[in-house]
């Protein structure tokens, strides 16, 4: 095996398997709020007010929560039709195209998906 | 008066907020070593590009834009205390990424071992074939350790998930490693058209 191997991917790769096990341990160790390493998923359900089984509060709760999957749908059929485009655009050898594509899917990444707006927004727009 | 701005300070929001924007300065220092790496590109390979098979790329991308949509799912999911859909969606998010991974590492480094049990690498490419090697199994492999680690940590969130960990109101784990996961996937939007489709194909001497 080539020292060049050796270093470029076996050490890069080590070294991140090393780190992601040790955060492995460390989330075994510290698992947070002890309250909820004490007492798990009742601790956050006793604090969280129930929702009803039936009625418009849950029905207003199952809409919102379609209306969120229908989004992700929508995001993800235009990420594929840009991919597809910038695909195209590689064709006719349009790099100023595939750019635009590549800022476009971008944008919609961070915005739908990462939810970038959530980082000034203030705690009551939530 | 000053009770209540303590109590608002230990808030899961409040917490929520400061955590988050720890987040966004994170992935400001991760843009600095992907910008990096997308600038060597630029500057080693200016308006050329290894001639490479296109088929496995685009299958990868499309396989990693769908992880991103299921991991959305998931978020949006736990966020309306539909834990099944949270679980289900988690574990199909962990698996597209495996997929990615084992793509980029089987398919397209054609990572194996010959007959004396030695590591061979590169079907098209080497990662010794100058700077298109170098700069090409650089940029994957750097992108391949993050789309790693994002799987170690979903299967992480899964586990915690299915112990009954995290609700509508208290998902910010939920929430770090989606936008994580997504962001791991907004710098190969940027990465799959500068590796395999800007500037004019060449033999890379292999």
């Amino acid at each position: 095996m080539s020292s060049t191997v050796l270093v470029m991917i076996l050490l890069p790769l080590a070294v991140g398997v090393g780190t992601l096990l040790g955060l492995l341990v460390l989330t075994r160790v510290m698992p947070g709020d002890p309250a909820m390493a004490k007492k798990g998923a009742a601790a956050v359900a006793a604090k969280a007010p129930a929702v009803p089984a039936r009625g418009p509060q849950y029905e207003a709760l199952t809409a919102k929560r379609k209306a969120g999957f229908r989004t992700g749908v929508m995001v993800l059929g235009l990420l594929g039709v840009l991919t597809v485009l910038e695909f195209f655009a590689a064709a006719l050898g349009s790099t100023i195209l595939m750019f635009l594509f590549m800022l476009a899917k971008g944008a919609a990444i961070l915005y739908y998906f990462m939810h970038v707006t959530s980082v000034w927004r203030t705690e009551e727009a939530h | 008066m000053a009770a209540l701005t303590e109590t608002h300070h230990e808030s899961y929001a409040w917490k929520s907020q400061n955590n988050r924007l720890g987040m966004w300065l994170f992935f400001i220092s991760e843009s600095f070593l992907f910008g990096g790496l997308l600038v060597s590109r630029f500057f080693l390979w200016g308006g050329t590009r290894p001639d490479l098979p296109q088929l496995v790329p685009l299958i990868i991308t499309v396989v990693l834009l769908l992880s991103s949509f299921y991991m959305n799912r998931a978020e949006v999911a736990i966020a309306h205390d539909d834990r099944r859909t949270f679980l289900r969606s988690l574990l199909i998010t962990a698996l597209l990424g495996t997929i990615f991974f084992l793509g980029v590492l089987f398919v397209e480094w054609g990572f194996s071992f010959n007959e004396q049990g030695k590591l061979v690498l590169g079907n098209h490419i080497h990662p010794t074939d100058g700077v298109y090697g170098a700069v090409l199994y650089g940029m994957t492999g750097m992108h391949a350790l993050h789309v790693l680690s994002g799987v170690i940590l979903i299967l992480i969130l899964w586990n915690l998930g299915r112990k009954g960990h995290f609700s509508a109101k208290e998902h910010f784990g939920v929430e770090a490693t989606a936008i994580y996961w997504h962001y791991v996937d907004l710098v190969w939007v940027v990465f799959y058209p500068a590796l395999y489709l800007i500037g004019t194909p060449v033999a890379h001497g292999h």
